[in-house]
């Protein structure tokens, strides 16, 4: 069972993790929305060092609002960002 | 200017850019690393760890997909709505059932609207549904769009010719991890009554990505 | 917190950038190769995965990465990692260039990532 549903308000951690990560820093500190669960998959952090990076972690598509990504953001406030995010690196919010 | 030297890959850089530094887009090297795959080829089958007919098969699947495949789903959904929700339900799902097996990942399918358009980017690699259109174009591997696209994709999309008005949601994707993305833009008028082979031409892998839409 | 932010030179969403060189480029015999090397370990044996091309060029120095293109870094890292891996020599590979050079009049500079006319 995911920890989060769609329509949940999440919180991007910053786990200062030196090595191959996919959380890239402009969602860091960041609060969204799960948009979906993708399922889960086998932990990019450890594949990068060639482990098997198992048991698999759940991954969601967050949906961010671009004005808050970017406080000097130019668009419209409706104007949007999704990312996919894995579970060990969200925190509810 | 001075080129640096390999460091063995077992250093991490923290905090390692000025967040106000512009990416630097280097295209050094092309000779000297095709001459470096050849003689890396080379050693491989020398040493069994491959054979020829096994880089041949891979050569083969990489040369085949291309921007019509992806057009052929996009056909299929203007012709058929019930088709068109099944591609935003599972995407994977939806282009095997025209026979395209999107091998790299699971494919998401995002949906243009009158009131919301979607972009694809990969800020970290370039990420790109390659085993359904190929390659991805210079343009979005380059640095200036994977560093841009995401901070000011109105910008961006007017650099390509698509100026969106304000009313217009502009939905950016980061396609950083396991799934991959396809836009299925809005069709032209009458489409559903327009044959397949008609419709194909008319999808651009500049409307796949997100960065164009269907002319008129 | 404390601890400082770690972010990957390769991680530049949002950092400011130029103009898109929109012209078109083909895929290259050579840049197929590479990627097919890549591939066919890949499936054969599984000894090389995508995480790790990508784990070998986010720490083969911000420099390099800045200096290459898109294919070239990809396989700078693939013949790192391979070395890293124990299954081909770096050396022997540079060697082998060196080789191929010679035989076609050619010398190459490593350090510079060129090949030229030998003199």
């Amino acid at each position: 069972m995911p920890r989060f549903q769609p329509g949940d308000a999440v919180r991007v951690v910053d786990l200062h993790k030196p090595g191959h990560v996919r959380i890239p820093f402009f969602v860091r500190h960041k609060t969204g929305v799960v948009e979906r669960h993708c399922g889960a998959y086998p932990n990019p952090e450890e594949l990068g060092h060639g482990r098997p990076g198992l048991p698999p972690v759940d991954l969601y598509r967050v949906n961010f609002r671009q004005a808050h990504l970017w406080p000097d953001y130019a668009g419209p406030a409706h104007d949007t960002l999704e990312i996919e995010v894995y579970d060990h690196w969200l925190v509810p919010a | 200017m001075p080129i640096p030297s390999t460091v063995p890959p077992t250093r991490f850089s923290a905090d390692a850019i000025d967040p106000n530094r512009p990416v630097i887009e280097g295209h050094h090297g092309a000779e000297y690393y095709a001459l470096m795959t050849e003689a890396l080829h080379k050693i491989l089958l020398e040493k069994q760890l491959l054979t020829l007919a096994d880089t041949d098969r891979v050569i083969a699947a990489l040369e085949a997909p291309n921007v019509t495949w992806g057009a052929r789903i996009v056909a299929e959904a203007w012709r058929d709505e019930a088709y068109a929700q099944r591609l935003v339900e599972d995407g994977s799902k939806a282009a095997a059932e025209l026979g395209f097996k999107i091998k790299e990942a699971k494919l998401v399918v995002v949906r243009n609207t009158p009131s919301l358009h979607n972009v694809i980017v990969c800020t970290l690699c370039s990420c790109y549904p390659r085993s359904l259109l190929g390659q991805p174009p210079w343009w979005y591997i380059s640095k200036n769009y994977r560093a841009r696209t995401v901070r000011e994709p109105r910008k961006v999309l007017a650099e390509f010719g698509l100026e969106l008005p304000a009313e217009v949601e502009v939905r950016v994707h980061d396609s950083n991890a396991d799934m991959r993305y396809l836009v299925l833009p809005m069709p032209p008028p009458g489409a559903a009554e327009r044959p397949v082979e008609e419709l194909i031409p008319l999808v651009t892998r500049h409307m796949l990505v997100g960065t164009a839409v269907v002319a008129g | 917190m404390g601890e400082p932010p770690f972010r990957g030179y390769h991680d530049i969403g949002g950092l400011p950038g130029g103009p898109i060189q929109q012209d078109e480029h083909p895929f290259a015999d050579w840049q197929k190769l590479s990627e097919a090397i890549r591939g066919a370990l890949e499936q054969k044996d599984r000894c090389v995965s995508l995480d790790e091309i990508r784990r070998a060029f986010e720490s083969f120095g911000e420099p390099l990465y800045e200096t290459l293109g898109f294919y070239e870094r990809r396989a700078e890292a693939l013949t790192l990692l391979l070395d890293e891996k124990g299954l081909v020599d770096r050396a022997e590979v540079l060697a082998r260039m060196d080789a191929l050079a010679a035989g076609r009049g050619q010398r190459v500079d490593h350090a510079a990532k060129t090949v030229m006319e030998a003199k």
